[in-house]
């Protein structure tokens, strides 16, 4: 009796005390103390009304140039260090100067974690930084052990520079959303001291509201939905809890890289098949 | 309680009074204006009040929704009654992972229940890692602002701090003493079996948590520890994806004038299969301890829709003065003169429900506008003449017969107009300087401790009417209150 | 007179005033700053003699039985009323605000006070919404700060009303103090219960006032005003402290200022 009571602690699955809770919160719902002045909105304990879509929805996508004006804004703000590219090839340029400045040495290497996504392969990053002595860690995917984990992080922590794509990019916050997928682990933007990002002007959306309800719609986004992890990222970690003094790097990259290729070849992959974990190294 | 009595009438010292003006100033007019910034405007705020609202009254729906979903993905769900239960399961859960060192988000719940303390106990090492939350758990204290938990700190303070606990050489530089955080904190982060964090707000249609931080200690607590548990208040979610839109706006702008926090994380179970990253076991458990007791009461039903922001600990001139540490309660400022009541006693926290100016600040600062004033002085009814829900009787019955001559004396203006002519007369008793009362007798001496009181005039302005003999109704123009008796 | 007076309508239907206690029975001036502005105004204004309080300090310490007793005599006192003006934002928001939650459990007099309550003003909301007056011909020369008071502010959203009216005011100069917005301790009960908190409160509005280097502080609720009052003498502070409806019935400095 005692193991079958610890089983079920261990799921979480208690029928009775779930029963039990949500029980406690009907009755109070429908508890009898309404004697006493009530707030002037009371509301009736309907169940699961309509989902409303709110004034935000009526507000415009907004026009690609428009949206790399707003996402430059916002970059500002926020430190974010933007740079818009016509190709791939100019990007990765960039940013293998970007890394050969900044990385720094790290136990007598040089090392830069870069994700396994078809945008980041593009950039070339292995050819470029060869020449500089900088090793280049594509991320695998592959269903890993907590023991092989820990090894993971540990040569994640050696890297220098962590080079991601995103799904989208909202423009108004300069916020780069990532769904978790293989081969893409978010460790790769939060470890490192410096996170370089890359994405296609094509993936920027307006604002959060507009990313909401593009992931509770019924089309295709709205199936695939957040996935078990969705992550947002505006700008390098930051606190203020030392007098109020703004200190970037607290505990994730104090630096972040944002690089917008502008027009997309024709060949250009579809963020939504980047999922796919492919072998490409 | 007691000691809470004392500390809530004492303000603060001169650098703690200094501090929190100085955040005040910098976050209460920015929140302000971060609304009006808003592409729909101030109004919002209401918007996300009847969210609030809508949500609260479908909360056993929404709850039922959202730990299927979590338990659906391999995630374990589990409902806590009290926080005896909510600590158990998480001391359980440990002691089956084998956890040794375990990591903390900052999580005003795990405070409320007291997890710290326990896990402690329990021989497992627990490090928050919120660089306030780190510094304040560094110096034995307790966090005094939701989202500053350091307030009450001075650089100084910090560094000899983190001289002594860290090793470092001594310095005042916030990078420096940052930068030493996040080397001690990242070895911890990296060591750690198990990620305790809270939840800013689930979302019942999709099933996740949402977990807001700028530092990325949440990420790292969420992302590197075998085992996840998160901890929140059972009314902390929203139905659906584009409340949380609207809400987390709100959160992001009362809480620090914010657009949008640095890291907003959707978690809605374990590491799947073929991922990196995440934990193997994740573990949700929803906390009661006292809130179905306040969802019952139509009265208190709205502090529930609160979304810890802290924007009213912002402008709160109150809190200003005493800080934090002065509300003997994991929840300070406004917000928590009204939730510390109603889950530890109205009566043993009288103070919390008195003393206020009723101002009116946090209304107006609230990101979803709870009428914060109107609950003051509901718990203040409650004090004044009792509560059978609550099970209190009237904290002072003899100031309730005052009260009730009072109200004898004001409905009617002869009756009034001789208990002024008294009230004159006793004043004649009165030391006065420079023609103003110094000292009063109790139960008005408060006043006199640092402050003048005018005389009665000799005359009431409303004896003037009445005496007119024709048009007796009309007010008379002439006569200043220079004629004081 | 200026012309603003000649667009007013000279038969109007008679204003009843509501006469907030303490400004009854400490500062009598203040009403009689009232009826001089409604005198100038052309507008007869009604005194009923049977008003007493509005139940406010009852309301505001719990007392909700004593207060509705209160209330109810404040209704039937003034339910026939056209309009009610009202020199203090504190006093109105009381029955606007917080009336319908006493009465919530009595229907009629809910009623009774609802209609009331849409019929009572703040004495500068009245000037400056309802009657669309700026300028009342008032004259002082005098660099003054403007003092927000938080139920007038956050009860009522009111603060552009006094500015407009103390703006038009011949020979004042007016200077914003920091942090006008912030409460200045007083609070009613609070100021007696909580000394030291409602001090500090109150020393820091006096330092704002006095950074500005006004000569005087003008605001809309007697109670803040007393508040400040109180300090400034027991400090010895050459502060005066100013009802905005003695200020806009001045005539000159010496109708204010003596000595």
């Amino acid at each position: 009796m005692k193991r079958l009571k610890a089983a079920r602690t261990e799921t979480g699955a208690d029928p009775v005390q779930r029963h039990r809770f949500l029980n406690r919160i009907r009755s109070a719902l429908n508890h009898p103390n309404s004697g006493r002045g009530a707030p002037a909105a009371a509301h009736a304990t309907s169940k699961a009304g309509p989902h409303h879509q709110g004034a935000a929805g009526a507000r415009p996508c907004g026009r690609p140039e428009e949206l790399l004006q707003r996402l430059q804004e916002a970059a500002a703000e926020l430190n974010i260090h933007l740079s818009l590219h016509d190709s791939p090839a100019s990007a990765g340029r960039c940013m293998a100067a970007m890394i050969t400045r900044k990385a720094p040495p790290r136990n007598g290497r040089r090392e830069v974690a870069i994700w396994r996504h078809p945008l980041v392969a593009r950039l070339e990053l292995p050819q470029r930084l060869a020449g500089a002595a900088i090793t280049c860690r594509t991320t695998a995917a592959a269903d890993r052990t907590y023991a092989t984990r820990r090894r993971f992080y540990r040569d994640l922590e050696a890297a220098a520079v962590g080079v991601t794509s995103a799904d989208y990019c909202l423009a108004d916050t300069a916020t780069l959303v990532m769904r978790s997928r293989p081969g893409q682990p978010r460790s790769v933007s939060l470890l490192p001291d410096i996170h370089a990002a890359v994405i296609e002007a094509g993936q920027l959306l307006p604002d959060f509201s507009r990313l909401c309800r593009l992931l509770s719609s019924g089309a295709d986004e709205g199936k695939r939905g957040l996935t078990h992890c969705m992550t947002l990222i505006s700008g390098p970690s930051k606190t203020a809890d030392i007098e109020a003094v703004m200190v970037e790097g607290a505990h994730g990259p104090r630096a972040l890289y944002l690089y917008v290729i502008l027009a997309a070849p024709i060949d250009a992959p579809q963020p939504e098949t980047s999922g796919k974990p492919r072998t490409t190294s | 309680m007691a000691e809470v009595r004392r500390r809530y009438r004492t303000i603060g010292d001169p650098v703690l009074q200094g501090a929190l003006a100085n955040l005040q100033h910098r976050l209460g007019p920015a929140a302000a204006a971060a609304y009006q910034a808003l592409p729909e405007g101030p109004a919002l705020r209401q918007r996300a009040h009847a969210i609030r609202a809508k949500a609260i009254a479908d909360l056993d729906v929404l709850l039922a929704e959202l730990a299927d979903r979590i338990t659906r993905r391999g995630g374990h769900v589990f409902f806590a009654a009290d926080a005896a239960e909510a600590v158990a399961y998480c001391l359980e859960t440990a002691r089956r992972h084998r956890v040794k060192l375990a990591v903390k988000g900052k999580s005003m719940v795990t405070e409320e229940i007291g997890l710290n303390a326990a896990l402690t106990a329990a021989g497992i090492e627990t490090v928050e890692t919120d660089l306030g939350e780190y510094i304040v758990q560094l110096a034995g204290e307790h966090p005094s602002h939701i989202i500053a938990p350091a307030i009450h700190k001075t650089r100084a303070e910090i560094g000899r701090l983190f001289a002594a606990k860290l090793n470092i050489p001594l310095t005042d530089d916030p990078p420096t003493l940052t930068r030493a955080a996040r080397r001690a904190l990242r070895k911890k982060f990296l060591t750690a079996d198990m990620g305790i964090t809270g939840v800013n707000l689930a979302c019942a249609a999709t099933g996740h948590i949402a977990l807001l931080s700028n530092e990325g200690n949440i990420r790292m607590a969420t992302t590197l520890p075998r085992v996840h548990v998160a901890f929140m208040g059972m009314e902390r979610i929203a139905a659906q994806l584009t409340d949380h839109d609207i809400l987390l706006r709100l959160l992001a702008r009362g809480a620090a004038a914010q657009k949008m926090a640095g890291y907003i994380s959707y978690i809605g179970g374990p590491r799947q299969p073929g991922h990196t990253d995440g934990p193997e076991s994740f573990h949700l458990v929803i906390v009661d301890n006292g809130r179905s007791r306040i969802l019952a009461d139509r009265t208190f039903r709205e502090i529930l829709y609160c979304i810890r922001c802290a924007a009213c600990l912002n402008v709160c001139p109150v809190y200003a003065k005493i800080g934090g540490h002065a509300y003997g309660s994991a929840y300070s400022g406004p917000l928590g003169a009204v939730l510390t009541p109603l889950m530890k006693g109205i009566r043993r926290a009288s103070d919390l429900c008195l003393g206020e100016s009723l101002c009116g600040a946090c209304r107006a600062a609230c990101p979803v506008d709870i009428d914060i004033p109107r609950m003051l002085l509901a718990l203040r009814s409650c004090l004044a003449e009792g509560d059978r829900y609550w099970q209190i009787r009237p904290l002072n019955p003899l100031a309730g017969r005052l009260c009730d001559i009072w109200s004898w004396i004001v409905s009617d203006r002869r009756r009034y107009d001789a208990a002024l002519a008294c009230a004159r007369f006793c004043q004649l008793l009165l030391p006065r300087k420079n023609g103003m009362l110094h000292r009063l007798p109790p139960p008005f001496s408060g006043w006199t401790s640092s402050r003048d009181l005018e005389p009665l005039a000799r005359r009431p302005f409303l004896r003037r009417c009445s005496r007119q003999p024709r048009r007796h109704r009309e007010a008379p123009e002439s006569g200043a209150d220079r004629n004081r008796s | 007179m200026t012309g603003a007076h000649a667009k007013l309508p000279k038969a109007r239907h008679p204003v009843s005033f509501f006469v907030p206690c303490l400004v009854d029975a400490f500062h009598p001036g203040v009403a009689a700053g009232v009826v001089t502005v409604f005198k100038r105004l052309g507008i007869p204004l009604d005194c009923p003699p049977g008003q007493t309080c509005c139940g406010q300090p009852a309301y505001n310490s719990g007392y909700r039985r004593q207060a509705r007793r209160a209330a109810q005599h404040f209704v039937r006192v003034f339910e026939n009323a056209d309009a009610v003006v009202c020199p203090s934002g504190s006093c109105v928001q009381m029955v606007r605000h917080h009336y319908r939650l006493l009465f919530a459990d009595s229907p009629s007099w809910l009623a009774r006070s609802r209609r009331l309550a849409e019929r009572t003003f703040e004495l500068s909301e009245y000037l400056v919404d309802i009657l669309g007056v700026k300028a009342l011909g008032a004259r002082c020369t005098l660099r003054l700060t403007y003092l927000d008071s938080c139920h007038l502010l956050y009860g009522l959203g009111i603060s552009r009303q006094p500015r407009q009216l103390i703006d038009h005011v011949r020979g004042t100069v007016r200077v914003e103090m920091r942090d006008s917005q912030r409460c200045c301790g007083f609070g009613g009960a609070f100021a007696v219960r909580y000394p030291e908190i409602s001090s500090a409160m109150l020393a820091d509005k006096l330092d704002n006032i006095a950074a500005t280097g006004a000569e005087a502080v003008v605001g809309c609720d007697i109670g803040c005003l007393m508040h400040i009052a109180g300090m400034a003498r027991r400090r010895g502070l050459a502060l005066h402290v100013l009802h905005i409806a003695q200020l806009l019935a001045a005539r000159g400095r010496g109708d204010l200022i003596h000595g």
